[in-house]
């Protein structure tokens, strides 16, 4: 199913397909005048309501906001199985059992003791190729999210990175409760805020701070100091303990234990309630506590960030008033919750066309899934290092930059540096035999085909006058005496492949090709 | 802004052979002509940041009475003596406290009157954690209640206001740094300045700069209005300073030779060799001649002592000191060192007393070196006692921005009421410039 070309996507427009109603499976074909569906009373932008009928251009706004960016192929199957079924399809998060196996065997030498750069490779070769992105990049939102990095973490711990990454990659489709459970109780999370360390003599308020100012409430937003201390005292009890030998001889690890005596099972009182000491269970307890005592702010906490991400910016309270009433509503699911958002008529609202700038996977990855020039994965991390944004390492506990702080100095250099990597190590295995002049599906030879073919692939808007230059780019080359004609010449092979290359990079280069 | 045919020509003459485009043809209003010499008797601010908290009790230490006591008994495994380091004995002359035997420059430096130490620099509310001391010293505020819209960095607050351009403020190796966050001016943020540039492609050599000038033409058609246009101007700046900076390096290597820095890596040590560099590219542009009013950069890490604190905090600090010994040597041999105030700054200190693994617990208070021509030597701020040392960690009595302001207002000569809104329990407003 995923990268078989099909030739038919770039030149049927405006393909409208209906919506069926939510819960039920496949869209069918029939099509119709197209465009997003109709406005609520409160405009476009805040309508919940699900859409009625989307269009190819629909399609591949939803996939430049939720796949790492278009591709023909994912808009191929969104159109072949229908949005509203597709929707549910990628929620459902299909097994990637044949691409994580791939990956191990690509880029984990040592299962016991894979390093913090192995996994990140591992899961970057996964982003790049498996069939459901949505997974990745929605992962990549709660790992931003709740952000905990492996540099905590030394060589006989790594090893827990394959729980960590596993549960922003198979654990954010259930309730909110059990994610910020899970997370709570994840073991890189309980060394990165100190959580193993915290004791009941002395209790240690990083975690709880965090818990609600950065992971469920938002700051200053209905806790006080008084909470945090008393919830510290609830977050004891764990243990991180060094097991010499674990996996044989002279094979250590760390693991993350359970000791009742560590822990604080005094009675403590938060959001004025009463908390009983409840040993290991008051983990579960604390999430309760907090979805029960101030279940609206969480929900509307969690709905602005996804909300921001994948919709627009700064929405009105009225939307994340609604979206937040529909989680509380259903007892913090959370797959209803990206279904709503997904489906809804705001979502294909001209305010939710306002673009976005990438993130730095986003712009990787998208690009190495839409052109295939796929690189070996230490040009991959160290570009991913040079830009700023490497899979399990999150800067601080407040994640990666948002926005335009993306678009700094040095890393639009390196965002370029990694475009010249991807179009000019010819030597690199993944992308050796890579043909460009098969990158263009048939009936795409002239050159203004090629121009507007590859801008569509990589989703740049040209103006006239930049496509302008684009053909004139294809149309000449230059040496040391400067540039000179050189027309489009589809049958030379030479040409073919420098050109296709060159335009890559320069449309990869726009600033178009930052936003999505 | 289109691009004239003229122009076009212009520029891929100029970028024959280099590899590079001659951006600065491109920049319009924002060329700028070669330059070879500093601009003459130009403020400016040099902060370096020693990431991780820099354990200052033992960077400067108490060497008399009860404070040398206390220290002593709290420190069995890391205090130094009084035989150890380097008197404070010349210049200004205070003998309470001695210099950590790695800082023979500074010793140097305070003997020639241009050395402030400034004690218990801290902030309101202790916070122990990295991130959020980083953050607060990063935003400038200590509640991060900023009025809606205000950048949070006080760098980009500052810059906003007194230098917003590229070149206005500058960072080198720190990444993307919260100091700088909200700034229009796009300024470089650079890891280095060797690194700021386009790699090249040698398979299909001259098409690389014919790609690049495509890309230029299109960056300079690209429409000013809305976020695709807020994006083109950030990558028109960095684009337009990539041939800046290749000039900028060039014109600094003719022009030597200059001191050495120390720029090699340490096994076990991976933070040694980063200050050096940084610092080597800040004299380079200010050989150049930019109008830079405040530079950033760092010893990126290491300072987290928890355990085996010695020998990797004498490292630190011998490549602290290497290396400010080298940029001042430049920074004399191109007479601005009168212009340059350098803050040595880190986000906490640690605890008085040395934990169980041989090394030191986050702490709070600590201290800040200021030093320049323009600084008047001394002791500054509350000194380190007995008392302060029996302590769990010392309390601050000078907040950080106190001396952030008074390097802005008394050597820049630009205000900082904008810059650090927010109001302080504590002030001890500072004189050392």
């Amino acid at each position: 199913m995923f990268r078989g070309f099909c030739c038919s996507v770039f030149f049927v427009c405006l393909l409208a397909m209906s919506i069926t109603t939510p819960g039920c499976g496949g869209g069918d074909d029939s099509g119709g005048g197209g465009g997003s569906g109709g406005g609520g009373s409160s405009g476009p932008e805040s309508d919940l309501t699900a859409v009625s009928s989307v269009n190819e251009s629909d399609i591949i706004h939803f996939l430049r906001r939720t796949h790492f960016g278009f591709h023909p192929d994912d808009l191929a199957n969104v159109q072949s199985m229908g949005y509203a079924a597709y929707v549910d399809w990628m929620l459902s998060m299909p097994a990637q059992t044949s691409v994580e196996n791939a990956a191990t065997a690509a880029e984990i030498s040592d299962v016991n003791f894979p390093g913090s750069t192995a996994i990140m490779r591992w899961w970057v070769h996964i982003m790049n190729r498996t069939a459901n992105p949505f997974q990745e990049v929605l992962a990549m939102f709660w790992h931003d999210h709740f952000a905990a990095s492996s540099d905590a973490l030394d060589l006989t711990a790594t090893f827990w990175l394959w729980d960590h990454v596993d549960l922003w990659r198979n654990h954010v489709t259930g309730t909110l409760g059990d994610l910020l459970y899970d997370m709570s109780t994840d073991w890189l999370m309980l060394v990165w805020l100190n959580g193993a360390e915290s004791t009941v003599t002395a209790p240690n308020e990083n975690f709880a701070r965090e818990f609600w100012e950065l992971f469920s409430l938002g700051a200053d937003n209905g806790y006080t100091q008084a909470d945090i201390e008393e919830a510290a005292r609830s977050f004891t009890g764990y243990r991180n303990v060094f097991s010499a030998n674990h996996f044989g001889p002279g094979l250590d690890s760390r693991q993350i234990v359970w000791e009742p005596a560590r822990h604080d099972n005094g009675t403590k009182t938060i959001f004025g309630q009463t908390v009983t000491g409840n040993g290991q269970q008051e983990y579960r307890d604390i999430v309760n506590l907090t979805l029960n005592q101030r279940g609206m702010q969480v929900a509307r906490f969690i709905c602005r960030k996804l909300w921001e991400y994948f919709v627009y910016r700064n929405p009105g309270n009225a939307v994340i008033d609604d979206l937040a009433q529909g989680f509380v509503a259903s007892g913090f699911d959370l797959k209803a919750l990206y279904r709503r958002m997904f489906l809804s008529t705001a979502f294909f609202s001209d305010r939710a066309r306002e673009p976005l700038v990438k993130n730095v996977m986003e712009h990787h990855v998208g690009y190495m899934r839409a052109t295939g020039l796929f690189i070996n994965s230490q040009r991959i991390d160290f570009s991913l290092r040079e830009c700023g944004q490497e899979p399990t390492r999150p800067p601080t506990v407040n994640g990666w930059p948002k926005h335009m702080a993306w678009m700094s100095s040095q890393s639009v250099l390196e965002r370029g540096n990694f475009l010249r990597d991807c179009n000019f190590y010819f030597s690199d295995p993944p992308q050796a035999g890579w043909d460009a002049g098969a990158l263009l599906p048939p009936g795409v030879t002239t050159d203004a085909q090629v121009v507007d073919y590859l801008a569509y692939l990589l989703q740049v808007t040209l103006t006239p006058a930049q496509r302008a230059e684009a053909l004139t780019y294809i149309n000449s080359d230059r040496n040391a005496g400067g540039v000179f004609s050189q027309p489009w010449d589809i049958g030379s092979a030479t040409q073919r492949d420098k050109k296709i290359r060159g335009l890559l990079y320069i449309f990869g280069l726009h600033p178009t090709y930052q936003l999505r | 802004m289109q691009l004239n045919s003229s122009r076009r020509g212009f520029l891929r003459v100029c970028a024959a052979g280099t590899g590079v485009i001659a951006a600065g043809a491109l920049a319009g209003t924002q060329s700028r002509a070669v330059r070879a010499a500093p601009l003459a008797g130009y403020k400016r601010v040099v902060i370096i940041n020693l990431i991780g908290g820099n354990d200052g009790l033992n960077t400067v230490f108490p060497s008399t009475g009860a404070a040398a006591t206390n220290y002593a008994a709290r420190r069995p495994g890391l205090a130094f003596n009084s035989g150890q380091g380097f008197a404070l004995t010349g210049g200004p002359g205070v003998s309470d406290f001695r210099l950590h035997p790695a800082l023979d420059t500074f010793q140097s430096i305070w003997n020639a009157n241009d050395l402030a130490i400034i004690q218990k620099v801290g902030y309101p509310n202790a916070n122990l954690s990295h991130f959020v001391s980083e953050d607060i010293w990063s935003t400038g505020t200590r509640n991060f209640n900023l009025p809606l819209g205000t950048p949070r960095g006080w760098i980009a607050r500052y810059a906003n206001q007194h230098a917003a351009t590229p070149t206005g403020v500058i960072s080198l190796g720190v990444g993307r740094r919260l100091d700088f966050d909200g700034a229009t001016g796009n300024p470089l943020l650079m890891s280095s300045v060797s690194a700021f540039k386009y790699e090249n492609d040698s398979t299909y050599g001259d098409n690389h700069v014919f790609r690049l000038e495509t890309y230029a033409n299109m960056l300079a058609q690209q429409p000013a209005t809305g976020l695709a246009g807020e994006v083109a101007a950030a990558k028109l700046a960095a684009h337009n300073a990539v041939q800046q900076m290749a000039t900028a390096l060039a014109n600094y290597n003719a022009a030597g030779p200059w001191a050495t820095y120390p720029t090699s890596t340490i096994p076990g040590n991976p933070f040694v060799g980063y200050l050096g560099r940084g610092l080597r590219d800040i004299a380079a542009l200010i050989h150049e001649g930019f109008a830079t009013r405040l530079y950033y950069t760092a010893i990126p890490g290491g300072f987290d002592t928890h355990s085996g604190q010695e020998p990797r905090h004498t490292e630190l600090l011998t490549d602290l000191d290497d290396s400010v010994a080298a940029f001042r040597s430049d920074l004399q041999a191109m007479g601005v060192w009168n212009d340059t105030v350098i803050l040595v700054i880190s986000e906490f200190g640690r605890r008085n007393y040395e934990n169980g693994s041989d090394g030191t617990d986050h702490g709070h208070g600590n201290v800040v070196f200021a030093l320049g021509g323009a600084v008047t030597g001394g002791m500054y701020g509350d000194p380190v006692t007995g008392t302060d040392i029996n302590a769990e960690q010392q309390g601050y009595t000078t907040d950080f921005r106190d001396i952030y302001r008074h390097v802005l207002e008394d050597h820049l000569g630009h205000s900082a009421a904008a810059v650090f809104p927010e109001a302080q329990p504590v002030t001890n407003p500072m004189n050392f410039v």
